[in-house]
């Protein structure tokens, strides 16, 4: 068994966080007003020889629900889980499937074709027929998670996973329980939430005002502005033109971006929204409701979209690589000797501590802990007690390490 | 109310009408109608709206976008009025029609744990936390209640309103959540269960307290999600294809399953069923189109009414004993709205024990006089005296 070990280094934890970005963030912005949920009411769990953590990879996926006239998006979630086998120095366990498996489902989502018509339009939109309750990548709402060796981690994608419950009830929240298995025997779990929203509020803009034909609104005024014929073709599919890493269509050459040709076509027209909104940009972005950014720096600091992303017409700059030009921590967190996201990768994607994705003590994007959510918090409360950053080193540590930890990819 | 106190005096001698009278007249011609719904949109507040259930007095009920945003509980009984949140909770969703009630959740976004809500007459309170899913007729509540385990998870437990106790049912043996749906006159539970190291749930019943598995339709995973005082069971199961079919399962006295059956689909892909009616008439989605199942086919309700109406019925999600149907699809256009389906032809057996007589005469005068959307047989929005002349003339169908 191959595992890639984790520096055994820190100091208390304690001590270091307070003097860390997190902790001096914290500080400054009035730290201790997480709310209710902040401590875990069940006290801290401590994990058994395995500690696992699982995340969702955005932070949240929008979906619509309904496909009659176009898809912007699949329903399509993306879930991913690390494997720490704890000790004095621990180890991250290598997803080797003939010892180990992750497997995940979700209590309170165990169907989603009677939820959206996506597989009613999926033969139209993809040119191709979408077995009941299985995604874009054949994957399920409950399964065996694929093993990734050269990234150290276990991921499903396309989870066709809907913000409505069988019971159904709207929860752009649902959690997704993880259990990690070693020879057929489980070891650990964990529970972390598969966002996932369709609150995407076309109808503010487009239709009638009681929102009559919007969906169909929106295709005529592209017909009426680009010269296409969208309406007689309807159901369209957004990113057969438009190019879209998200669906890692490659769009028609010429064709603006998928994320480009949205912002541009949106930036100035949403200075005169007809409503009064949190943050213009849940005009189209879940949303009001399920508030997709809600993450510590929205606690804390009462930060919105632009002030990481910037400006609409920024987003849109012909100039940007979308899905790839993205904000990054260090472009505000600056400390001497600290180091943030590995370089030229996404916080995301990016590894630290001996190869501990970046995720697994901070969170998601958009859900960096803690979250205004309670659910969000979960993962956190359990192994450390608290909401927010994993700082105590006894989660995976069997030994509080007694050298300091400083905040580097190598450290 | 005049009129209505008249109608009460007929109770005086419908013994003698009903003896007379009421019994079925299969020879009587009636015309058929072209279409055998009539559709009623129940109108919104702005945004998306859709019903999720009818009580046996025609009230509906349901949950509707307000201020663009948020959902709110609403209930119809010929206007529709909504049924706001308990503070500090900022959302609220109705999820079936309980005794004289409106069921429904209350919930933040993220929150966990929701809040059950019970309205009557206008005023919401809370009934404890979980979400209520069905309610039987003697005011016990059944519903999903998530906790916080000693350890930190989030389990889904089928849980049990009664008397104002809420109690957890168990688990299958060795399993782990569970969830309940409904529940029958004799205290009979259906929901679903995941077994041990389990990644999906199967339909399972509960009988006093104890879980017994009623399998699927030959594959893995399903839900049973209502079931009748004929002990019907119906919901989702998957098939030997691993595809999820609506089914229908007739239970023995000890709840063993008699016959099983597969309810197809509309498009060879899948089918949910969501409720039975007390005369084995069931309702449900396939291919995002709402059905009813009754005699041995599965139709689709699209095709039982006015195409003019402009209505694409998505979802029936629930049907009462007279054989009305609510739900949600979209109209003209519109994202989501909510609809009840009146049958043109009416079966005055209320109570369902196949005979329209007396009883049935009572029941509906005490639903008339109370003002219950039922009292309007005709459905041309009064209640009066051409009611009482329309169910009657019912009587000669069952």
């Amino acid at each position: 068994m191959a595992r890639r070990r984790i520096p055994n280094g820190g100091s208390s934890g304690g001590a270091r966080h307070r003097n860390g970005v997190i902790g001096m963030a914290a500080m400054l912005l009035g730290i201790g007003a997480i709310g209710a949920g902040a401590s875990a009411p069940w006290g801290r769990t401590m994990p058994d020889d395995y500690v696992v953590f699982a995340q969702n990879d955005l932070g949240m996926h929008c979906m619509q629900r309904d496909y009659r006239h176009f898809m912007i998006l699949p329903p399509y979630n993306t879930m991913q889980a690390v494997a720490i086998k704890r000790g004095d120095g621990p180890d991250i366990v290598e997803p080797n499937p003939s010892d180990f498996r992750m497997e995940f489902y979700i209590a309170s989502n165990t169907t989603a074709i009677d939820k959206t018509n996506w597989w009613v339009h999926a033969p139209a939109l993809l040119g191709a027929d979408a077995p009941a309750d299985v995604g874009l990548t054949g994957n399920r709402l409950s399964g065996e998670m694929e093993p990734d060796r050269a990234r150290g981690l276990w991921e499903v994608t396309g989870v066709p996973v809907t913000p409505m419950t069988d019971a159904g009830i709207d929860n752009p929240y649902p959690l997704a329980t993880i259990v990690f298995k070693r020879e057929g025997v489980e070891r650990a779990r964990t529970q972390t939430v598969m966002p996932v929203s369709w609150e995407i509020n076309c109808a503010i803009c487009h239709g009638e005002p009681d929102g009559t034909n919007t969906d169909l609104d929106v295709l005529q005024d592209h017909d009426r502005l680009h010269g296409t014929d969208l309406v007689a073709n309807a159901p369209v599919t957004c990113a057969s033109c438009h190019a879209d890493a998200a669906l890692g269509a490659p769009g028609v050459p010429g064709v603006s971006t998928l994320s480009g040709a949205m912002h541009r076509a949106h930036a100035d027209r949403l200075n005169d929204l007809p409503v009064q909104l949190v943050d213009s940009c849940y005009a189209c972005h879940p949303g009001e409701r399920a508030q997709c950014q809600r993450d510590v720096h929205l606690l804390r600091a009462g930060m919105t979209c632009t002030d990481c992303h910037t400006s609409m017409a920024a987003v849109g700059s012909p100039n940007r690589s979308p899905w790839v030009d993205e904000p990054r921590c260090a472009d505000c967190h600056t400390r001497p000797g600290f180091e943030f996201e590995q370089p030229g990768t996404l916080f995301r994607n990016s590894v630290g501590h001996g190869g501990v994705q970046c995720w697994v003590c901070h969170g998601s994007p958009h859900a960096i802990t803690p979250t205004v959510a309670y659910a969000d918090n979960l993962q956190a409360m359990r192994v450390q007690g608290a909401a927010g950053t994993l700082s105590d080193c006894t989660v995976c540590h069997t030994q509080r390490p007694d050298e300091p930890f400083f905040h580097r990819v190598d450290d | 109310m005049t009129m209505r106190l008249a109608m009460m005096s007929v109770l005086g001698w419908c013994p003698v009408v009903c003896a007379q009278g009421l019994k079925p007249s299969p020879g009587t011609p009636q015309p058929l109608p072209l279409y055998p719904y009539v559709v009623r949109d129940l109108g919104s507040f702005g945004g998306g709206i859709a019903a999720t259930d009818i009580a046996e007095d025609g009230t509906v009920v349901g949950w509707g976008v307000v201020r663009r945003f948020d959902y709110q509980m609403f209930v119809f009984d010929g206007a529709l009025s909504p049924l706001a949140p308990l503070a500090p909770r900022t959302q609220a969703q109705a999820t079936a029609a309980g005794d004289g009630a409106v069921l429904g959740a209350g919930y933040s976004m993220g929150d966990v744990v929701p809040e059950a809500l019970i309205a009557s007459a206008g005023l919401v309170e809370p009934a404890g936390p979980f979400v209520p899913t069905g309610a039987g007729s003697d005011g016990r509540v059944v519903g999903i209640r998530p906790m916080l385990t000693g350890d930190g998870f989030v389990v889904e437990s089928a849980c049990e309103l009664e008397a104002g106790v809420l109690s957890v049912l168990p688990t299958l043996p060795g399993g782990h959540d569970t969830a309940a749906f409904d529940t029958s006159d004799e205290g009979w539970i259906v929901g679903s269960a995941f077994g041990p190291d389990a990644l999906v749930p199967t339909p399972v019943l509960w009988i006093d307290g104890s879980p017994i598995q009623l399998g699927t339709l030959g594959g893995q995973g399903g839900q049973a999600r209502a079931i009748n005082s004929r002990r019907q069971v119906v919901g989702w199961a998957r098939d030997a294809a691993d595809e999820p079919h609506a089914f229908l399962f007739e239970l023995g006295p000890g709840g063993e399953v008699l016959t099983r059956t597969d309810l197809g689909t509309l498009d060879a892909k899948a089918s949910h069923a969501r409720d039975i009616n007390c005369k084995g008439v069931v309702v449900g989605t396939s291919g995002s189109h709402a059905f009813v199942y009754r005699d041995g086919q599965m139709i689709d309700l699209n095709s039982r009414i006015d195409p003019a109406s402009g209505w694409t019925l998505v979802d029936a999600t629930g049907i009462n004993d007279a054989g009305q149907i609510v739900g949600y699809g979209h109209r003209e256009g519109q994202p989501l709205a909510a609809f009840v389906l009146t049958p043109s032809i009416r079966s005055a057996d209320l109570n369902c024990d196949t005979e329209a007589n007396a009883t049935d005469l009572r029941l509906f005068i005490e639903r008339f006089a109370a003002g219950a959307p039922m009292g309007d047989w005709n459905g041309d929005g009064d209640h009066d005296s051409n009611d009482l002349l329309a169910f009657l003339a019912s009587c000669t169908w069952r």
